[in-house]
């Protein structure tokens, strides 16, 4: 019996250490969505929506108009300027996760907290856009790049650091469970083709199946196979982008939390909250 | 730990001291410090700090809040318009899927 609960101790401090495996963070991950309000994903769509629109607007736009050079700068300047506001909400509702996971208090959004907050994203988040791309042409630095920025995502939010070190952070963060985070990518990689799959197929069947059983007619039935032009697959990109993504942002959330938790114990104070509520619970009954 | 084997409190010589203060750099023992804004302080400098706060320094954590957007902001401008340029520089029948069609005439 001692052994045995010795053995349990032992695998215990070791699962703590190394993370929990990258199946099992996913799971939880989708669990969480699947109990979030949904407040709290309308809150991120807000965010996220106007940056999709805007920028399939402009890759249209780009793409089409003859005049696109005249008004290049403006519309460039407005993408922009809806990317910060995604991110910033995207902050936002990691922040939301963060609370309902650690089943704390929510701290109310000061203006200085919100200053903090845009000031985190804006800096950081645009040199994503030139990274990335970079450790994805390298191949081995991606899966820590990527943890990264997610990582600033969801420690940009909690309103109490600086820039200097949210970064610091998040990049310790980052070299936290390697092997979890390199496999769980690989995964969602996986699913993210999948999804892309999906959607094109959903994409282009559409317009068909409303010829067919309804007969309306539309450029996308005349178009046939010159559907499949650049703005086509931008709208795929970006629609599996806003569908995988909170997944994301649910996973790194986690992963921040157990890393935290290694110092703070915080995930051990979570459990023991559960079981007080469970016993509080069969008292009354 | 190892400075503060042997010293004693310097209000209670009979008690061994458990810490330094930062701030006289004397030895206490654990009734005579409090901790106070994450330091651990004698009463006496605890009492003169509040009595006298620190005034508040010019920090430079501003500007470089505001550096850091204006960079981040110009950053993604200029991608996003270099984006919009490349855009702009691909023939338009790329731009409309005609390159399905061409590919299946060269096929038959």
């Amino acid at each position: 019996m001692e052994g045995s609960a010795g053995h349990d101790k032992m695998s215990r401090k070791k699962r703590r250490q190394s993370g929990k495996s990258a199946v099992g963070i996913i799971e939880e991950a989708t669990h969480l969505l699947r109990i979030l309000p949904a407040s709290i994903f309308i809150g991120y769509y807000v965010g996220s929506l106007p940056f999709v629109a805007g920028f399939l607007y402009f890759w249209a736009d780009m793409s089409r108009d003859a005049f696109a050079y005249r008004h290049a700068a403006e519309a460039s300047f407005v993408v922009a300027v809806l990317f910060v506001w995604m991110k910033c909400l995207q902050a936002v509702f990691a922040e939301q996760l963060s609370t309902l996971i650690s089943n704390g208090p929510s701290i109310g959004w000061s203006i200085k907290r919100v200053l903090r907050l845009i000031v985190i994203q804006t800096a950081v988040q645009p040199t994503g856009l030139l990274t990335l791309p970079v450790a994805a042409l390298a191949l081995v630095p991606l899966g820590w790049t990527y943890a990264f920025y997610q990582n600033v995502t969801v420690l940009g939010g909690r309103g109490t650091a600086g820039i200097g070190d949210v970064c610091r952070k998040s990049f310790r963060q980052a070299m936290l469970f390697q092997a979890q985070n390199h496999i769980l990518l690989s995964i969602l990689s996986l699913f993210g083709f999948f999804v892309f799959l999906n959607t094109v197929m959903v994409m282009f069947m559409t317009p068909h199946m409303l010829n067919t059983f309804f007969g309306i007619e539309t450029v996308f039935t005349r178009a046939g196979l010159s559907m499949f032009n650049t703005t086509f697959f931008a709208a795929a990109f970006v629609i599996v982008y806003v569908l995988v993504d909170p997944l994301m942002k649910a996973i790194y959330t986690l992963r921040c939390f157990y890393g935290e938790s290694l110092h703070t114990g915080e995930d051990l104070l979570v459990e023991l909250k559960g079981f007080q509520t469970e016993k509080e619970g069969l008292r009354c009954e | 730990m190892n400075d503060l084997a042997g010293h004693r409190c310097m209000n209670h010589p009979d008690r061994e001291a458990v810490a330094v203060c930062p701030e006289c750099k004397r030895f206490f023992c654990r009734e005579c410090v409090t901790e106070h804004e994450d330091r651990v302080l004698c009463a006496s400098c605890l009492s003169a700090g509040l009595q006298h706060p620190e005034k508040r320094r010019f920090s430079f954590g501003g500007v470089v809040g505001f550096a850091g957007c204006c960079f981040g902001l110009l950053l993604l401008w200029i991608l996003f318009y270099s984006l919009g340029q490349l855009l702009i520089s691909i023939p338009s029948s790329f731009h409309e899927g005609a390159v399905w069609k061409e590919a299946l005439d060269m096929i038959k």
